[in-house]
């Protein structure tokens, strides 16, 4: 069974290890995008199961991202987990608050992160 | 999986020396928001790639950068970060 994901993360390096490192689930597909606006106009199409998005991108952070997905009927209720360097409780909390399904920290253990994903869903 | 992350680890490291370049053009500049965002960076990569300490180093930089440390504690934080990149690019 495919389950189709969204990663968003403006960088290039860690956006090749998610990849790498969700695909060792062979039933993950995997989408990349390298800002919030390039993920609000692929969501929609890509119809992911569960979108995981960097809190700290230029232009459009993770959280703006996220109030704009919501607006969107196909993505209203789609489970969102943030991907930040800051994850300490109280920005857990702030994140969650937000209507985040989880909140992964980075660094990232590549060896688990399919696992803590599917977690998720 | 082991052979596509060793490239991008190696990737990593090559690319180490542009970050001392950049960190320490933002040291140099006094331009704390600049060495914040690159602390940043490395804060939520190096581990993922294998390294640790460029993580736990840059965690501490950052987090000084983001509540107002002056340059000059900036510049010593910013020492064993920026030898440990340099231990990792002389490891290309």
């Amino acid at each position: 069974m495919t389950i189709r994901l969204l990663y968003v993360d403006d960088e290039e390096d860690i956006r090749e290890v998610a990849l790498l490192a969700l695909e060792l689930d062979p039933n993950f597909k995997v989408r990349v995008c390298s800002s919030g606006r390039e993920a609000l106009a692929v969501a929609p199409i890509w119809a992911p199961a569960l979108i995981l998005l960097d809190v700290m991108m230029p232009l459009m952070d993770g959280p703006a991202t996220l109030v704009k997905l919501r607006e969107l009927p196909e993505l209203a209720s789609a489970p969102v987990v943030f991907i930040t360097a800051r994850a300490q409780a109280a920005e857990r909390q702030r994140l969650l608050a937000l209507g985040a399904t989880g909140v992964i920290a980075k660094p990232f253990d590549p060896m688990t992160l399919a696992d803590t994903v599917r977690s998720f869903l | 999986m082991d052979e596509q992350f060793e490239l991008l680890r190696r990737r990593y490291q090559k690319r180490a020396g542009e970050q001392i370049l950049a960190l320490n053009g933002a040291l140099a500049a006094g331009d704390c928001g600049g060495a914040e965002n690159i602390a940043h960076r490395l804060a939520g990569s190096g581990a993922s790639f294998g390294f640790p300490q460029v993580s736990q180093f840059a965690e501490r930089l950052e987090l000084a950068a983001n509540t107002g440390a002056d340059m000059a504690n900036l510049r010593r934080l910013a020492e064993p970060l920026l030898a440990e990149l340099r231990r990792i690019a002389q490891g290309v």
